[in-house]
């Protein structure tokens, strides 16, 4: 997404073409951004916190017995959830053309109710105290209603846009969050027979709802913007082909878990694999025409690897699982190339390149930015996505180690550049 | 990001760096295992050099047993043992030439690297109980008669040094008396306890107000004195052996939040509710809570235990209660106690209970609630005239109970959901006979002022404790 404000990128190569002009949501803002970049600046310090809290949570993990869960809650609901309200609404103003917003009371609003919420969840879960939690999913439940809304207020208000479909795409998974969020909360309470189903059901919509129809529907044009290349005929198309789709395929999963029917689950994952298949198309053609040669562009297209990878696992867990309980003991499978794999990196990716661009500033200092978040980017890559592979595959306990460390390294290699980007912004005028 | 120029060189280079530190971590993983795998270990009595073969077995955890339970590989071979476990509690797998393998939840696998190959050696699951049940695993060398003889000199080995192979645990919980005869805690039927003693209250709770009934019920682990200057490591329901005594009306539902803080997987059956067992009775991991809901439609005093096997250990080792279901229009007595009479089968002194002791069905005390001979040394109290109830539940795990008090007769006989006696009949009950899991209640008007003991009358096990007594003021 060409967010940057025209004349501030003469070294970013051509804008591609197809993609929404130039400089759109950052227009009215004073150049170097008191505004925008102040906003991105204060804001993109939530998800890289959460990761910070994630990287801490893995070195002490052993002494922390629901670490797992804690894990996977700072990484999804802490750092990716933050990251997909606030880039998704920057993404929407985009491709709606929306003018440049005055104020940012209501978005702020938003995320301070979806972080009391965070909080809640968190402590309420990792100390077993249902009622914190409960009052948590509550307040995160708001904020998505809050979010959701507002998209919905965006498309109305919109002129027709050639993007608007991206912003469908986080219109439905928004929807799938608001599904999946209060079952999470009542398995905070109740634990009996159909709890399996149940977090079957709440690990699926949120994982392939909420974050992949997001992801899907951002790339449409943050991917061409990532590669600096023009946008592939025929991907907007695609994006609109996909989205019914994954959204019938979500829909089947979540009664197929639900109802424990494997074969409609199985079902539901293939459309959602096929919504994804979809969308690569014209991403692997663009990628073709000019490859990747940056952090966030290998992170990303080895991302959509993974996600084709863990869609076949979870396909084939769920038909190889004689019963629920067995389904949702063996999802651990599925999780580690899905978060790792795709969700990390993807967020990681995106990240590498927004996190710099937002802050402004001038090319000068963006282009220093995302040369500190892309130093080394071939050895992060190929070391995660290495140590993912032997993971993923049959290891001895200590080989396991040894490659989660490697891991978590590629993660702290990220989070010191991000970190110190943040705090010197801070200190730019 | 940078000029286009340089990226051609560099993610090549970046790239083999990355993959690099790839397999370095993975060399450095596998030089770990070996390490601390049992190739290394010195207490090995396979000093046989690698012949340069692996062989590798799958070897599956079901139904307390290991299939196969014999593995057979050409000596000298490296032996990789892939363990599947396909029941639903966890089980793992050690040697006892040192390696353990890790401890895999139900329908996962694990893998364990047994080292270099060069004689017989035993394993077993170290989960308590589990290698008592059976789960044992023998590997042999091709090479039959000598290996055999190995084996045979191994197990006299483990039999003087009882528990040795499982000394090196540290798992608390895990470690259990490989041969227990003469580890059994020194216990004297006859000895009275400290002064300072506190009998359980045998007085039965009041059937509390409202139809649903929430009660937690954690599952600990806890240090107890069983018998005088006997302590044991139970397994307990809230602490106690019994665990709390329940008490609702027919009709109320109850709601168990069951949370294991145990160091193994437990579950509870609720025998006062009629439900299909599948789920509510499964057994969860350590750290985790299941929720167990049943209507009581039915009157009597109904065990509740863990659902855990081997349950004659988990029963046996103090996961027991009952739950009082009034029958409708019970009358109000003077005094009303609750007797659980159960089975102690002790362990070395502060370790749990011994299962072959057990499985032998040669118990060292037998108790009501959970001490033996507490209410001979503190009497249960009333007053001469009074009527007294005594519910009584024999937990068992095996044996009969006969509840006798002796110089009274019991006028009402309630047994198992029935009565078989009032007082408006001619008759009267000298004895409530009640099988492992059964219960009842009996009445009694004492007639004078005394002390009237009450026994089990069966009579090897009123020596071994069951007996107290009601003094009558």
């Amino acid at each position: 997404m060409s967010d940057t404000p025209t004349g501030d990128t003469p070294t970013r190569g051509t804008p591609p073409r197809g993609t929404p002009p130039r400089g759109i949501p950052a227009g009215g803002t004073a150049p170097g951004g008191t505004g925008r970049a102040g906003w991105h600046r204060r804001a993109g310090l939530l998800p890289v916190g959460y990761l910070v809290a994630l990287a801490g949570v893995a070195l002490v993990h052993p002494f922390l017995p629901p670490w797992r869960w804690l894990a996977i809650h700072l990484l999804l609901l802490g750092a990716v959830t933050n990251a997909i309200l606030i880039w998704s609404a920057h993404f929407t103003t985009a491709v709606l053309r929306a003018p440049a917003p005055e104020h940012r009371r209501g978005e702020a609003a938003r995320l301070v109710l979806l972080n009391a919420g965070v909080a809640g969840v968190l402590a309420g879960g990792g100390t077993d105290r249902p009622a914190v939690g409960v009052a948590g999913a509550a307040l995160v439940f708001a904020a998505v209603v809050a979010h959701l809304l507002w998209l919905a207020a965006r498309l109305r208000a919109a002129l027709p846009a050639r993007f608007a479909i991206t912003v469908h795409y986080y219109v439905a998974a928004a929807g799938a969050l608001l599904a999946g969020v209060p079952v999470g909360a009542w398995m905070l309470v109740a634990d009996d027979d159909s709890r399996p189903r149940l977090l079957l059901f709440h690990a699926h919509v949120n994982l392939l709802g909420w974050v992949t129809l997001t992801v899907l529907g951002t790339l449409l044009t943050l991917w061409p913007t990532i590669l600096r290349t023009r946008m592939a005929d025929g991907a907007p198309a695609a994006a609109r082909r996909a989205l019914p789709v994954a959204v019938s395929g979500l829909a089947l999963l979540g009664a197929g878990v639900l109802a424990w029917w494997p074969v409609a689950g199985a079902a539901g994952v293939a459309l959602v694999a096929v919504a994804a298949g979809l969308i690569a198309r014209p991403a692997v053609r663009a990628a073709r025409h000019k490859a990747p040669a940056s952090f966030a562009g290998w992170s990303i297209a080895a991302a959509g690897g993974w996600l084709l990878v863990a869609l076949g696992l979870d396909a084939w867990t769920l038909l190889a699982a004689p019963d629920a309980d067995t389904a949702a003991g063996r999802f651990g499978v599925v999780l580690v190339p899905l978060l790792a794999g795709f969700v990390a990196q993807t967020l990681l990716g995106a990240m590498a390149y927004l996190l710099p661009v937002a802050l402004g500033g001038g090319p000068a200092a963006v282009r220093d930015r995302a040369g500190r978040l892309d130093r080394s980017w071939a050895q992060r890559v190929a070391m995660a996505n290495g140590a993912l592979a032997v993971l993923v595959l049959p290891a001895p306990p200590y080989v396991r180690i040894t490659t989660s460390l490697l891991i978590l390294a590629a993660l702290v290699q990220f989070l010191i550049p991000a970190v110190r980007i943040l705090i010197a912004a801070r200190r730019q005028p | 990001m940078n000029a286009p120029a340089a990226a051609p060189a560099r993610p090549l280079g970046g790239l083999a760096t990355g993959l690099a530190l790839v397999l370095v971590a993975v060399l450095i993983g596998l030089a770990a295992q070996r390490v601390t795998g049992p190739a290394a270990g010195p207490g090995g009595a396979t000093a046989v050099a690698w012949n340069g073969h692996t062989t590798t077995v799958t070897v599956a955890a079901e139904g307390m047993r290991f299939h196969p339970d014999t593995v057979t590989v050409p000596a000298g071979d490296r032996l990789v043992i892939e363990l599947v476990n396909r029941d639903a509690r966890r089980h793992d797998l050690v040697l006892a030439t040192g390696p353990r393998s890790a401890v895999v939840a139900g329908a996962a696998t694990t893998r364990l690297e047994a080292g270099v190959i060069g004689g017989a050696v035993e394993g077993w699951c170290s989960l308590p109980g589990h290698r008592q049940a059976g789960m044992r695993l023998t590997i042999t060398t091709a090479e039959g008669a000598t290996a055999e003889r190995a084996a045979a000199e191994r197990a006299a080995a483990d039999g003087t040094a009882a528990g040795q192979p499982a000394a090196g645990h540290t798992a608390d919980g895990h470690d259990h008396p490989a041969v227990p005869p003469a580890a059994g805690a020194a216990f004297d039927a006859m000895a009275a306890p400290a002064a300072g003693f506190v009998a359980r209250d045998a007085a039965a709770p009041a059937p509390p107000a409202g139809r649903l009934h929430r009660v937690d019920l954690r599952v600990r682990e806890v240090q107890r004195e069983v018998a005088p200057g006997v302590r044991q490591k139970l397994w307990t329901f809230n602490g106690t052996a019994p665990g709390p005594v329940l008490r609702g009306r027919v009709g109320d539902t109850f709601e168990i939040t069951l949370s294991n803080d145990g160091s193994v997987d437990h579950g509870v059956d609720f025998h006062a509710g009629a439900l299909a067992p599948d789920v509510p009775m499964r057994p969860i991991d350590p750290g985790q809570r299941l929720t167990y809901r049943f209507t009581a439609t039915r009157a009597g005093i109904w065990m509740y235990h863990c659902s855990t096997m081997p349950m004659l250990l988990h029963i046996g080792n103090g996961m027991y209660g009952a739950v009082i279901i009034d029958p409708p229009a019970l009358p109000a007595v003077d005094r009303e106690y609750v007797l659980v009479q159960s089975e102690l089968y002790l362990g070395a002194d502060g370790a749990i209970g011994d299962l072959a002791k057990m499985r032998a069905e040669t118990p060292d005390a037998v108790v009501f609630n959970g001490y033996a001979a507490q209410y001979a040394h503190r009497p249960l109290t009333a007053t001469a005239g009074d009527r007294v109830r005594v519910w009584v539940l024999n937990a068992g795990p095996s044996r009969t109970s006969a509840f006798h008090v002796v110089g009274a007769q019991f006028d009402t006989v309630y047994r198992e959901g029935r009565w078989e006696l009032r007082p408006s009949g001619p008759g009267a009950a000298q004895v409530l006979d009640l099988a492992p899991a059964a219960g009842g209640f009996v009445e009694t008007v004492l007639p004078a002022p005394g002390t009237y003991p009450f026994v089990s009358h069966v009579m090897v096990d009123a020596e071994r404790g069951a007996r107290g007594a009601i003094r009558a003021g």
